[in-house]
Formats: structure tokens, C-alpha cells, sequence
């Protein structure tokens, strides 16, 4: 059978490939054989087989540790962006309904029950109460030194495991605070600066962390964190972040996402 | 219980449930880690591209339309990913964790080269001597569940010039090959 060479690379294309029936395989084998394509075909199987034959490698674990590391920094990144739909919300709600809505009552209520708090609160001398809030301020100084100690951890996922640490205190001492600011501007892993981003948000009212998420805003370079960052200032109604935004809106180095939703931060600040 | 397929589950991601993508992770991250590996011959760089897809896909979960294969859609932001890896990197003029990282050299040392591996790692060789463009294109439609119409949507060409440029690398990788081979019977003789 004479092959013209288009049809030679088609068929053969779809020979290696197994992209041809069992019948048409046979059926060109058999026309190749004699044909001035016949030393070509040879070969060229030969090298397909050996690229078939070449084994998949394992990469190593570090592979699946740094995606999880990054799918759970990427989705605490996200809720920390939400709106918050806590049962705390729904409870005040509910309970803002049984709340008397003029000043003079709920002022009168409240100074009822400060007066009752005063009365039972003297009841009980409490010694063994001190006892128990320094071992709890022990225990939680501990914590806090765990968790810097994890920050500055060589492996991503051991600095991930500290900011987890951090979530835990109610109220981070200034080292812990500062550390989780060094996290935010310096890691060099964008997930780990990403969840620094989320555990430093609770703690926004303290003004080192205020002017430290301000000013962190134009250093970064991910635009998934400049998108993070935005987030956490419009959770807080920060309108004094609306200069920055309008720098990031108006410079063409940032990314295109990052400049729209600059954008449409400073529409709901203002 | 009906396994989802790749795209139904990357439709999910889109819909915001985001552990699905710890499946697909499961299922195609050593598909691309070799891919990666053939095609850059570096650990490093392969494993970091690995992870930058994924980084990717969760970026942009809500723009995956899911009219086309997640396959397709995969190696496209695979070959993206890769390009944008390789700018950065000449950028930086930082290429010399490449070179102390490579896996597969291209110098020949047919003494240390095992007879029963011999040829797989000619081929080996030969595939890391051939220009990037054949090597991408030799990857992709070894890839048996990978179709070369699937091939010509990623390279967004005809299937036919797919057909061509599979042909035309595979005779670059066959001269490379029988170069190599000639070499080590000479040197064996």
C-alpha cells in the first residue's frame, strides 16, 4: 500500500497513541512494512516505547505538607473575610429584643445589678481564687513562648502550627504581637503570611497591630494577601486606610484583582 | 456510590467547598510533578510548581467554567505556571539551584549507566537534549488518558499540527537517542 508522508504521521500519530482500532492497527502494520516509511516506523516505535517505559517518580512529602498547610491557610483566609455569622450574633439579636431601648431604664438596670454583683461578690473571700489566676498566667505565659518559638520555626508548617498557638489567647502579650507582625511582612511563605493576616485580625483595636496591618498593606507583594489585608480593613471600617487603597487603586504595579477591589473598598469606606 | 469525576468535583471547589480539592490534589499531583520533572529535570523547581498550580486553582476556583476537562484546564495553568516560574527565575538571575538540583544530566557517563536501565535512561537523556517546545509536546500525549484533541485545546492549535509536532519531536528524541546509543557501543567496544 503507497502512504504519502501527511497520512504516514497521522496514522502513525494515532498508531503510538492507540488511538486506532485493533483492525486498522494490523491494517497499517501491514502497509508500512514494505513501504519507504518502514526503518522510520521501526525506530520511532522503539523510542515511544522506551518514553512509555519511563517510571513516574515520587515527589516528596513536603509536596502534600505544603498543600494542605496552604489549602487550611487559604480557607482560614476566607472566613476571616466573611462577614461574621457567629451564634454570639444571633444570641445578642434575640436577646436585643427583650432589651429595654431607653437610656434611663437600662442605665437604672444596670446599676441594679451592680449593686446585687457587690453584695454576693463580697460574700465569697477567695484565696485560693488568686492561686488559681497566677498558675492560669503561668500557663498561659508558656503558651504565648511556644507559640513565638514556633514563629520563628525554619519549616512553614511548624510557624502555621505557632499562629495556630496564637488563636488561643484572648490576650497575646506585645512579644507575641510583634512576632505575628514579623510573620505578616517577613515570611517567606505566602500561606503562612496569609494565616499571620487572620490570627492578628481579633486584635485590631491594639494600635501596634493597627498601624503595623496599615503599613503592611503596600509592602506585601501577593496580591491574595493585599486582597486579605483589604478585607480585614474593611471588617474594621478603616477609613483611615482609604489614602493606601486609593495608592494601590491608581498604581498599575499591583494586580489588576487587587486594584478593582481597592476599588470598590474605598466605595463602601467612604 | 458513583465516584465524582474531576470536573464535578473542581465544580464543587467553585461552589466553595474547598476540601475537594485535597481529592484532585490526590489524584493528579504526581501526574504533574513529573511532568514538571521531564520537563525542567529539577526537583526543586518541579516540586514548587506543584504547589503553584494547586495555588492557582484556588485562586481562581471561581473562574473554572467546567465546559472543558479539568485535565485541560490543569496543564493549562501548569504550562502558565510554569512560564511565569522561569521568567521570575532569569529575572533573578538565580539559576544555580537549578543546576545543582538537576536530576537528569545531560552529560553522558555510559559506564555508570546500568545495561538492564540502559535505555530508559538514554531516553531520559535524550529528552532532556531536545528544545523545551518537543519535550512539552512529548510529555503531554504520553499521558495515555490525555487525547491529542485534548492536546490541541491546551496548545490552543489544530489536532492535526499536534499530530505533526508529536512527530516531528519524537524524530528529534530518536536522533538524540541513536546518538547516544552509538556513543555507548563505541566507548563499550
Amino acid at each position: 500500500m503507497k502512504q504519502d508522508k501527511q497520512q504516514y504521521i497521522d496514522q502513525l500519530s494515532d498508531y503510538l497513541k492507540g488511538e486506532l482500532g485493533q483492525s486498522e492497527q494490523e491494517k497499517f502494520e501491514q502497509g508500512i512494512a514494505g513501504s519507504e516509511f518502514g526503518k522510520d516506523f521501526k525506530d520511532l516505535k522503539k523510542v515511544w516505547a522506551e518514553l512509555q517505559a519511563m517510571q513516574e517518580q515520587e515527589p516528596s512529602e513536603g509536596v502534600s505538607t505544603r498543600f494542605y498547610a496552604m489549602l487550611e491557610a487559604y480557607k482560614a483566609g476566607q472566613n476571616a473575610a466573611k462577614p461574621e455569622v457567629s451564634l454570639r450574633n444571633v444570641l445578642n439579636k434575640w436577646l436585643n429584643q427583650f432589651w429595654p431601648q431607653q437610656p434611663v431604664i437600662q442605665f437604672g438596670l444596670a446599676l441594679a445589678l451592680l449593686v446585687v454583683g457587690i453584695f454576693f461578690g463580697g460574700q465569697f473571700k477567695n484565696g485560693a481564687n488568686q492561686d488559681m489566676q497566677r498558675l492560669n498566667s503561668e500557663v498561659v505565659g508558656l503558651k504565648q513562648m511556644v507559640a513565638i518559638s514556633l514563629l520563628q520555626n525554619q519549616s512553614p508548617v511548624e510557624r502555621l502550627r505557632g499562629i495556630g498557638y496564637s488563636h488561643n489567647f484572648d490576650d497575646p502579650n506585645p512579644d507575641v504581637l510583634s512576632a505575628l507582625l514579623t510573620t505578616l511582612n517577613f515570611d517567606p511563605n505566602v500561606n503562612v503570611r496569609l494565616a499571620a493576616a487572620e490570627a492578628l485580625t481579633p486584635f485590631y483595636g491594639i494600635d501596634t497591630v493597627r498601624s503595623g496591618v496599615l503599613h503592611s498593606l503596600k509592602q506585601q507583594k501577593s496580591p491574595l494577601l493585599q486582597i486579605a489585608l483589604i478585607n480585614v480593613l474593611l471588617a474594621q471600617n478603616e477609613k483611615e486606610s482609604i489614602e493606601t487603597l486609593e495608592y494601590l487603586q491608581n498604581n498599575d504595579d499591583y494586580d489588576k484583582a487587587v486594584r478593582s477591589h481597592a476599588g470598590q473598598a474605598i466605595e463602601r469606606l467612604k | 456510590m458513583n465516584i465524582p469525576t474531576d470536573t464535578e468535583l473542581m465544580l464543587q471547589v467553585r461552589a466553595g467547598n474547598l476540601d475537594q480539592l485535597g481529592i484532585l490534589f490526590e489524584r493528579h499531583h504526581k501526574t504533574l510533578y513529573n511532568f514538571f520533572l521531564r520537563l525542567t529535570s529539577s526537583v526543586t523547581a518541579s516540586e514548587d510548581l506543584v504547589q503553584e498550580v494547586f495555588f492557582r486553582m484556588l485562586k481562581y476556583h471561581q473562574t473554572y467554567r467546567g465546559d472543558s476537562e479539568f485535565t485541560i484546564w490543569m496543564f493549562r495553568i501548569a504550562r502558565n505556571a510554569r512560564a511565569d516560574y522561569f521568567r521570575k527565575k532569569s529575572r533573578d538571575s538565580d539559576k544555580h539551584d537549578e543546576a545543582n538540583d538537576s536530576l537528569i544530566s545531560t552529560e553522558k557517563n555510559p559506564g555508570e549507566i546500568l545495561e538492564a536501565e540502559q535505555d530508559i535512561q538514554l531516553v531520559k537523556t535524550a529528552l532532556a537534549q531536545i528544545p523545551e517546545q518537543d519535550r512539552e509536546v512529548l510529555l503531554l500525549s504520553r499521558f495515555k488518558n490525555i487525547k491529542y484533541k485534548q492536546i490541541a485545546e491546551m496548545l490552543e492549535c489544530q489536532e492535526g499540527t499536534v499530530k505533526a509536532r508529536v512527530h516531528r519531536a519524537l524524530q528529534k528524541l530518536k536522533d538524540a537517542f541513536f546518538e547516544l546509543s552509538g556513543d555507548i557501543a563505541n566507548e563499550t567496544r
